[in-house]
């Protein structure tokens, strides 16, 4: 899975990570991933396979119980939140389910705000790249509350990708849509990766969705199981379907 | 209904905090509207117990007010005589075994110089109820000679055949015990011959008492008597009316009572209105989510907005029997509060029908169901599907037509407090309480547009600042502007409401207070409490003094008989008594007339009252005296010092054709010690500089508001914290998309603090802005000074509260939140 890494400097490196939660349920077991740039990783599992785990420790919105994480070069395990939170500004995009817009600011506002938040201006050139690719020039102004799920999850691609993070984590991005605006988002995913050079790890139980990655990850009982090059979408089904019937057997 | 009553208490169960929250809003409501009802219903209905005559089958009394059509008829407070003639013509009524005509009046018998409290003096055929007392020597039968009672007796050390020295009538004397009687009220009995010249009531009774035959109902006795009396206007009374009859502070007390109750209620009504509907608001919201889901599996809009009243019902239901039973108990509480302020005699009793419950039940349930309903109205409205995908937020702009009422009614506000400017009385400054009440109700119409207006001056303010919080705070509060009034409106309403309220009970006191300093040339004033009055014969012991002014100042009341659209109304006028013997001892300020003019028939009045009763100098009026005498009086002089004297000034000539007792005496052009001196004979008497009636009194009425206010005032905040604790609270999802986007916790606690600090601010901006301006006008219209008076501490200190308690309401739940979303 090297096949993307252009400048040799991986986007985000878990070495031995491991999470466990109160009560002794182990989320995530001795897991070592390493996420080269400009890759567009899928990781697939059942639902408490991991991989939601995975991926807030991977964007250090959750810090693991053990084992290191580095994302764009910053070691970030060991920090507390506020430090992780400056880490994410500046490396980390989030794409998730429900959107995670703000309410209460417009298009253009939740676009920038990352950006805001950084106490850094925006690049208008990369934003107007962005929005113009996306397709939402004309709704700039528009607040949340008055655009489709389909128009929210692109706002939510663009805001993820303003600050130019070094990686985008995805959380079901398509979970909430239908499948034409689906079908669009993972376009959209796929084209970053490949026209922009972006790095998206996207997180998803939809073997159609994971086959428009470069890579999947298939995880099961907190671990990494598999790790699948250009599968289909077929292929990743029937491969997820034996990984379940193994956790059920 | 049947169906969805388990639908909504499963819901009500999983979201419990909302409609505690409703519980209590219903709770401390429907506590403070019981009371307030609970009092208004004694001031209609409660009957005094019944003392002397508790053994009278039938009392008959004047009718002691003055009528008015489709209104409360207004009390008199002075005894109002019967014809002494119809004592005989009653006894002779088939069925009425005794009748006797009672006299009462002040009489005080004095020992070593000090006046000891009695029972007053009476006719002896009073002490007969209905049969002749055991006495101990012999009844009184001569000018001379009086009876005691038991008690007093012994109080007195005296023994039939002692002297002993009383003061009646005005005067001083010794009179000699001829016995003393067991089993008789508390009293001075004399002769009725010597009862009747005492109390100056030739041919008159204060009232008759009837005991009927045995074996005869009273019910019925009392007909034939009222059937002997018709056409007389004289009211016969048996039961529990008796006691109306017989004492007649009842009658008056229970005025104030309805009009304390009636002055609370407007802002009781609309204070817990607001409350109940912001928690029933934040309820509905917190559910939002659960109804919008049982929406989309196919529940009706209007089983939605059901089931939302189903829970608010449930949860009043739940709290208004102990609600109402306290407030009960806190109107007996106020009752007796009111007899410790002299308000109302103690023997008036509270009334404790059901009616203030039913009142309370009914006015809740409508309130709860309504505002439950009107609550879920939009969520209800929702296309299912988006109702449980819709990211939360508000409609873009609040309606117009909304916005237009709300500052229409600050604006009329502002007018109603305007009239101290043009009116110098107490009745300009009704307006500036009641402005209040109305600028408020603006304020929550009006409120979310003016929020959302500053909020957007405070976003693009704070945009191009490097530190986002700021404006973060300020894009939160544009977009949920309502939200944000809704607490803003809340803490400003308890700011204008304490400020108003206050000031406008303390500043014309300060009015008066100026008024009454202004008026006084440095007259002494002579009080003789003990004897219930200065009598006569003092007045006569000043005179005589060389270089002397001697003068009557007393209070009574008067009513001013007039027609409203042909109907008879009454208005009662609290009127202080002073004639033309105090022109060189008090100045009213007079813009009109004379005072030396204030002699015989006739009253100065207030420039206020002049000008809407259109009375100039010369012209006259007809006005009811306390004891229901019609008197025809010339307008002598027009005054402006009408905060200290009201509106109408009484000739003495006018009010005591006969009196014994004065209030007070003021005395003129000579030394304290000469004043006291010539007193030397007079019990009990007590000489102070200065004008009497003491100033700095804070009324019954004034305490009554502050106490009501602050306990509204606690009210507004706990209804405030809870719907900003719980829109607070709900914020979840906001702070992770933040999280998202980048925020640190530290700029995520920034902006919190910046919304609480805001809200604080912008509730004591709004709420000194509508404040200040009746405040000035209170100044400038009573005071003369752009400062109206009051405690200073008042305006500072309750912003300071609102301040905190908005700022703790934010601060405290976001933190919590804030916490749960970054896992810590």
């Amino acid at each position: 899975m090297s096949r993307r890494d252009l400048n040799g400097q991986a986007a985000v490196v878990l070495k031995g990570v491991t999470r466990s939660y109160r009560g002794g349920v182990l989320a995530l077991d001795d897991v070592s991933l390493q996420v080269p740039r400009g890759a567009f990783l899928a990781v697939m599992g059942q639902s408490g396979s991991g991989k939601s785990t995975l991926l807030h420790c991977a964007s250090g919105l959750d810090v693991p119980t053990s084992g290191s994480v580095t994302v764009g070069g910053v070691e970030i395990s060991g920090l507390r939140e506020a430090k992780r939170a400056v880490v994410r500004r500046e490396q980390v995009g989030f794409v998730f389910q429900s959107y995670n817009l703000v309410p209460s600011l417009d298009v253009q506002q939740n676009i920038t705000l990352p950006l805001r938040l950084a106490g850094r201006g925006p690049d208008r050139r990369w934003l107007d790249g962005l929005v113009e690719r996306v397709g939402l020039g004309g709704l700039l102004h528009r607040s949340p509350s008055e655009l489709s799920g389909g128009q929210r999850q692109r706002v939510a691609v663009v805001r993820a990708l303003a600050a130019k993070p070094a990686v985008v984590f995805a959380d079901e991005p398509t979970g909430a849509l239908d499948s034409a605006n689906a079908a669009q988002i993972l376009d959209l995913l796929a084209a970053l990766t490949d026209d922009l050079g972006q790095t998206v790890v996207m997180v998803t139980h939809d073997a159609a969705a994971a086959a428009r990655a470069h890579d999947t990850v298939v995880m099961a009982d907190g671990r990494v199981t598999e790790i699948l090059s250009g599968a289909s979408a077929d292929e990743l089904a029937a491969r997820l379907g034996r990984v379940w019937a193994g956790a059920a057997r | 209904m049947k169906t969805l009553f388990p639908i909504a208490l499963s819901m009500s169960r999983r979201r419990f905090g909302g409609l505690i929250a409703v519980a209590v809003a219903v709770l401390i409501g429907a506590l403070a509207v019981t009371a307030t009802a609970g009092i208004a219903q004694t001031g209609i209905w409660a009957d005094a117990p019944v003392g002397r005559f508790a053994s009278a089958d039938v009392l008959v009394g004047a009718a002691q007010t003055v009528e008015q059509e489709e209104d409360i008829d207004v009390p008199l407070p002075e005894r109002e005589a019967v014809g002494a003639d119809l004592v005989a013509t009653l006894a002779t009524v088939p069925g009425i075994e005794h009748a006797l005509g009672d006299l009462s009046f002040p009489a005080t018998p004095v020992l070593d110089g000090t006046p000891v409290h009695s029972g007053g003096g009476h006719g002896w055929s009073s002490a007969s109820l209905p049969d002749t007392p055991k006495v101990t020597g012999e009844a009184p039968d001569a000018a001379g000679e009086l009876v005691l009672d038991l008690a007093t007796a012994t109080a007195l050390g005296g023994a039939p055949g002692d002297r002993i020295e009383i003061v009646v009538a005005g005067q001083r004397a010794t009179y000699q015990v001829t016995g003393i009687a067991e089993d008789v009220p508390p009293g001075l009995y004399f002769a009725d011959d010597v009862a009747t010249a005492l109390a100056g009531r030739e041919g008159r009774v204060d009232l008759i008492a009837l005991w009927a035959t045995p074996g005869t109902d009273p019910g019925d006795a009392a007909d034939r008597v009222r059937d002997a009396l018709a056409g007389t206007g004289l009211t016969v009374a048996t039961g529990d009316d008796r006691g109306d009859v017989e004492s007649l502070a009842v009658g008056a007390g229970r005025g104030l009572l309805i009009a304390l109750a009636g002055s609370l209620a407007g802002v009781i009504l609309m204070i817990v209105g607001f409350i109940v509907t912001g928690a029933l608001a934040v309820s509905v919201a917190g559910q939002r989510r659960d109804l919008a889901l049982i929406r989309a599996v196919g529940a009706t809009p209007r089983q939605v907005r059901r089931i939302a009243a189903i829970q608010g019902t449930l949860a009043a239901l739940l709290v208004l029997p102990p609600g109402i039973t306290a407030g009960y108990f806190l109107a007996e509480r106020a009752r007796e509060w009111f007899v410790r302020l002299g308000v109302i005699p103690e023997s008036l009793p509270l009334v404790t029908g059901p009616l203030p419950a039913i009142v309370t039940a009914v006015l809740f349930l409508a309130v709860v169901g309504l505002g439950a309903r009107g609550a879920a109205l939009r969520v209800s409205r929702m296309p299912a599907t988006e109702a449980v995908a819709q990211t939360e937020t508000e409609p873009r702009s609040p309606g117009r037509i909304r916005t237009t009422i709300g500052f229409a009614l600050i604006g009329l506000a502002m007018l109603m407090a305007a009239v101290p400017l043009v009116s110098r009385s107490m009745v300009a400054v009704a307006g500036t309480g009641s402005a209040g009440i109305v600028a408020v109700i603006g304020l929550t119409l009006a409120g979310p547009a003016v929020v959302r207006a500053a909020a957007e001056f405070l976003a693009a303010r704070l945009s191009r600042r490097p530190d986002p919080a700021g404006w973060l705070a300020a894009q939160n509060l544009r977009a949920f502007a309502s939200r944000g009034a809704g607490a803003l409106t809340g803490l400003a309403m308890a700011v204008t409401l304490a400020i108003t309220y206050t000031f406008a009970q303390t500043s014309p006191q300060k009015g008066v207070e100026q008024d009454l300093a202004a008026s006084d040339l440095g007259a002494l004033s002579v009080t003789a409490p003990g004897l219930g009055g200065v009598p006569a014969y003092a007045l006569d012991d000043l005179r005589a003094v060389p270089g002397a002014t001697v003068a009557i100042r007393d209070s009574t009341t008067v009513v001013l008989p007039h027609t409203e659209d042909g109907r008879a109304k009454a208005d009662a006028y609290e009127t202080v008594v002073l004639g033309a013997d105090a022109e060189s001892m008090v100045d009213l300020g007079l813009t009109a007339g004379s005072m030396s003019a204030l002699t015989g028939d006739s009253i100065a009045v207030s420039g206020t009252f002049s000008m809407w009763q259109g009375l100039d100098p010369g012209d006259t009026t007809e006005l009811i005296l306390a004891d229901g005498s019609r008197v025809t009086v010339t307008v002598a002089a027009v005054y402006d010092r009408e905060l200290g004297y009201g509106d109408i000034v009484l000739s003495p000539d006018v009010a005591y054709p006969s009196a014994s007792l004065y209030d007070s005496v003021l005395v003129g052009g000579v030394a304290e010690q000469t004043v006291r001196d010539a007193l030397a004979g007079v019990p009990g008497v007590a000489v102070d500089a200065g004008p009497r009636e003491v100033a700095a009194e804070v009324t019954p009425q004034m305490w009554l508001n502050f106490v009501v206010v602050g306990g509204l005032l606690g009210y507004v905040l706990l209804g405030v914290i809870n719907s900003l604790v719980a829109a607070t609270s709900r914020r979840g999802g906001e702070f992770d998309a933040l999280r998202f986007a980048g925020a640190t916790p530290g700029q995520m606690r920034a902006m919190i603090r910046r919304e609480g600090l805001w809200y604080g601010l912008g509730a004591c901006a709004a709420g000194l802005a509508l404040s200040t301006p009746p405040l000035l006008f209170l100044g400038v219209g009573l005071l003369g000074s752009p400062i109206a008076a009051g405690p200073w501490w008042l305006p500072p200190g309750v912003c300071a509260v609102v301040l905190v308690a908005g700022y703790l309401a934010t601060v405290i739940p976001a933190g919590r939140v804030l916490r749960a979303v970054t896992g810590r």
